[in-house]
């Protein structure tokens, strides 16, 4: 067999593998260049906003969640946050036409509250926000946005109130309660949290690019607090001075849930 | 010697196609060197470079300190003298060039077809009721960022929420029988489109692609309404809850999500998506409030449900026997399906459902 055209064929084949090396290498270092390396890095840096928050799922409360935030990113990818803030809260809709056909129905002696009714107030949580993910979406093709994916463990502790859907010491009518048996208290919070923070580049007077300090954040977050109610109140029997007339707190109450939506601006120095 | 020609002109060949930039498309930034050694130019992002070539460079000042802050780092070169090797036609190793990469999809859509299993479908908006279920799509990408969808399943577990129970335990009170409608199976078709291309960096390290996702669609589904709780009998034992079949319904869907590609043929994704369905209570496995006023007439005359008299529709034999494996005669459910049906009620219920899955695109 003649060597010629498979030196040829040899040379052809070694060209085309290094070419393929070559530009695979080549994309890889794109990528590199143009993900890896955040434009928005935060590491060691100081950041201070306010959120939002408002309750997804309202079953018998209403939530609606203000707060301040301080925090301080150890690395790219771990940061300590502080946030505290109050939350204006009320019954909904629902729990309001409770409370009315409940009072008017006498049927019912002895009166069990309804668990998830405390809500919450002032609040303060610290905790940990863990953001490996660095990335960038392209709106409208030409124009990328970089954001960051985190998740928010941390705890701390608020001010609670609850109204009773179903105890009135203070009655005026068969039909009309005056004032409906209130509690409140100081209780743990544990709080969980995923979301996104979107960074906004910042435009000087001449139209350049400058700074990475302001960031938009989208999250879901969790508070879990310890939740209690009376039942077995005998209805008849509760007045101003014993609201809770032959009951006793449920020893099965749990804890609750109040998941919110968040939205929030950061300025990091 | 024409070896050597063919040899040469491989070479010239090979190395022609190996200096002719590939995509991803790149945009040069070219900025002078700064006078003091600065850790990066903070300018060096995506953005500035848009207007490159239009526009003469802008006078280089030294970067201040605060905007140096978050600057990128560049790729430090791994042998001496590569600041000036050119890579896909760019010189990614010097320092003083931003790199500007327009959009580079790793893989592409057009034209092919995906396979969606959603092993888990939850309902995260379960206030009166609560569903889980399996289902399944096919996506037809007609192009990139445009295909065609239909997706069927069915929720494995519908039933009331505890909250609802609660509330029957409690208070004596319940949601409307329309507004606890449970939603059975449901198959929709529609269009799905990708208008967001993203991708982000695990730590330092892995690189991922991900697309946004929006869908709309509409189909039919079924529903049934809970007739009478589970409950615990006075042996211990559990009484399972009853169900009635109230009918499919016409059904409309909305969603959003993401779409984490995996490689060439497998992605990850997941949505959320609202299912919006008229709910109207006018009949319990067929049967009619006539019906049903019919069959617990006889009941309380002692005669069995049969020898009433009802419409053509009527499942009668769903009220008949006992609930397999108990004791529970379905009879008991006539009153209980009467209750609902006297006096009709309606709402517009959304199941809003996070969906989890993986696809195969082929």
């Amino acid at each position: 067999m003649n060597r010629k055209p498979l030196n040829i064929v040899a040379c052809l084949a070694v060209l085309l593998t290094a070419n393929g090396a070559f530009a695979a290498e080549g994309d890889e270092l794109v990528e590199k260049v143009a993900v890896r390396n955040r434009l928005y890095t935060v590491a060691g840096r100081w950041e201070i906003g306010g959120n939002v928050g408002i309750s997804i799922l309202s079953r018998l409360t209403d939530h609606y969640n203000l707060n301040l935030s301080g925090a301080y990113n150890f690395t790219d990818w771990l940061g300590i946050e502080l946030r505290g803030g109050y939350a204006i809260s009320m019954h909904t809709s629902l729990a309001k036409q409770i409370q009315d056909d409940f009072y008017t129905n006498t049927s019912i002696s002895k009166a069990n509250d309804l668990s998830d009714l405390w809500e919450m107030k002032a609040n303060g949580i610290v905790g940990l926000r863990f953001q490996p993910i660095y990335g960038k979406i392209n709106l409208m093709a030409e124009l990328p946005v970089h954001f960051q994916l985190y998740g928010w463990a941390g705890g701390g502790a608020g001010l609670f109130g609850r109204e009773s859907l179903v105890i009135c010491p203070v009655k005026v009518n068969a039909n009309e309660c005056g004032e409906y048996f209130t509690e409140s208290k100081v209780s743990p919070i544990v709080s969980l949290a995923l979301g996104f923070r979107f960074f906004i580049p910042g435009v000087t007077s001449a139209g350049n690019v400058v700074g990475q300090k302001h960031g938009i954040k989208l999250e879901v977050r969790d508070w879990s607090f310890l939740d209690s109610y009376y039942v077995g109140v005998d209805r008849a029997s509760s007045n101003a001075g014993n609201p809770t007339a032959g009951g006793a707190l449920s020893p099965n109450a749990g804890i609750t849930n109040l998941v919110m939506i968040d939205l929030g601006y950061s300025f990091i120095f | 010697m024409r070896t050597t020609m063919l040899v040469a002109a491989v070479l010239w060949v090979g190395l022609a196609q190996a200096a002719v930039p590939q995509a991803p498309a790149l945009a040069l930034s070219q900025a002078p060197a700064p006078t003091t050694p600065a850790p990066a130019p903070a300018a060096a992002d995506d953005e500035d470079d848009d207007e490159g070539p239009a526009k003469p460079p802008p006078p280089v000042e030294a970067p201040k300190a605060e905007e140096t802050q978050g600057a990128v780092t560049p790729v430090a070169p791994t042998r001496p003298g590569e600041e000036q090797r050119l890579v896909s036609g760019a010189p990614l190793y010097n320092p003083n060039v931003a790199v500007h990469i327009v959009e580079q999809k790793a893989y592409s859509d057009s034209g092919k077809r995906e396979l969606v299993l959603f092993p888990v479908a939850l309902q995260a908006n379960g206030k009166f009721t609560q569903h889980f279920g399996t289902f399944g799509s096919f996506v037809w990408h007609l192009q990139e960022n445009f295909g065609l969808q239909i997706t069927g399943g069915y929720n494995w577990y519908n039933a009331e929420s505890g909250f609802n129970a609660e509330l029957v335990e409690k208070v004596r009170a319940e949601a409307q029988a329309a507004t606890s409608l449970l939603w059975t199976w449901g198959v929709m078709g529609g269009v799905e489109v990708t208008p967001l291309y993203a991708k982000f960096a695990w730590f330092e390290g892995t690189l991922a692609h991900f697309s946004i996702v929006l869908n709309g669609g509409a189909g039919l589904g079924g529903t049934r309404h809970q007739l009478k709780p589970e409950s615990v009998k006075a042996d211990g034992s559990v009484s399972p809850a009853t169900f009635g079949d109230t009918g499919a319904r016409f059904m409309g869907s909305l969603g959003a999500g993401f779409r984490l590609q995996l490689g060439k043929h497998f992605a990850f994704r997941l949505e959320v998506r609202d299912v919006v369905y008229t709910a109207k209570v006018d009949s319990v496995n067929g049967c009619n409030v006539d019906d049903l006023r019919a069959m617990d007439a006889k009941l309380r005359m002692g005669q069995p449900v049969e020898s009433a008299v009802v419409g053509g529709g009527c499942n009668v034999t769903s009220f008949t026997g006992t609930v397999e494996g108990t004791d529970y005669k379905r009879s008991n459910d006539v009153p209980l399906a009467l209750n609902l049906v006297r006096l009709p009620s309606s709402d517009v219920l959304n199941n809003v459902g996070l969906y989890i899955g993986a696809s195969f695109l082929f």
